[in-house]
């Protein structure tokens, strides 16, 4: 028997299928409850931004991340506006997962001025401070701010965007290695 | 004149860390719409009004 399949209820299957390969493996499940994960209901995106976000000092701006590298379910909007993904609406730059979990937020933010300066990234939860990132002092280009949080998502319209924050009025240097924004889920609800 | 400069007219006293940073009291915002008064809890300086804001050249 090279898989197994388990009929739903009302229609669909299960198939627990063994790999074609020889050999014995085997998956020990825990003497616990919970959803099992797999790629398909795992939601994760890495951007980065392709265009300039300014800001203005000492004021928390919302950062635009314009390029996905990859959004395996569709949950991350790109765009300036909000829109609607997986039946859920978006905020501009959000991160909205349709899994409801515990999430592995990262982001960068790369100041473009050469002068004397602070600034730092922190992620905001449905629009608010979630938490500080690191605070990066009397940098120039080179330095990037970056952030690094687990949060919480319900699944059902709770979202992640990136604010940034510069003493000085400032500009953002664009590319994947400057100024980023990933998320994945690390465990289900 | 940005919002930041606005304020810093009306209130010279008021530095970097009275805007970011643990401890600040006043938390200015940009959603992609405009700069705006998110947060405004200073101790002494009481929050600009709309008309003072304006009335900045």
């Amino acid at each position: 028997m090279s898989s197994i399949v388990i009929s739903g209820d009302t229609s669909g299957a299960i198939t627990l299928a063994a790999p074609s390969v020889a050999g014995t493996n085997t998956a020990t499940l825990p003497a616990s409850s919970g959803v099992v994960m797999v790629s398909g209901n795992m939601p994760a995106f890495s951007a980065y931004a392709s265009s300039n976000t300014s800001l203005t000092a000492n004021t928390a701006t919302l950062i635009g991340f314009q390029t996905k590298v990859w959004d395996t379910a569709t949950c991350y909007n790109n765009t300036g506006s909000t829109v609607t993904l997986n039946g859920l609406s978006v905020p501009a730059y959000a991160f909205c997962p349709n899994v409801a979990g515990y999430y592995q937020i990262n982001g960068g933010w790369t100041t473009n001025s050469a002068s004397a300066q602070s600034f730092y990234i922190s992620p905001y939860k449905n629009g608010s401070l979630y938490i500080y990132g690191n605070w990066q002092t009397g940098s120039s280009i080179g330095g990037v701010a970056i952030c690094s949080s687990l949060i919480y998502l319900n699944g059902t319209g709770d979202y992640v965007q990136l604010y940034a924050v510069d003493s000085l009025t400032v500009g953002t240097t664009t590319g994947q290695q400057y100024t980023y924004f990933q998320a994945s889920l690390v465990r289900a609800a | 004149m940005n919002l930041y400069e606005k304020i810093i007219a009306l209130y010279p006293s008021l530095v970097t860390s009275d805007f970011i940073g643990i401890g600040a009291t006043i938390h200015l915002q940009n959603d992609g719409a405009g700069d705006y008064i998110a947060k405004w809890e200073h101790p002494t300086l009481v929050k600009p009004t709309q008309e003072q804001l304006d009335g900045v050249k």
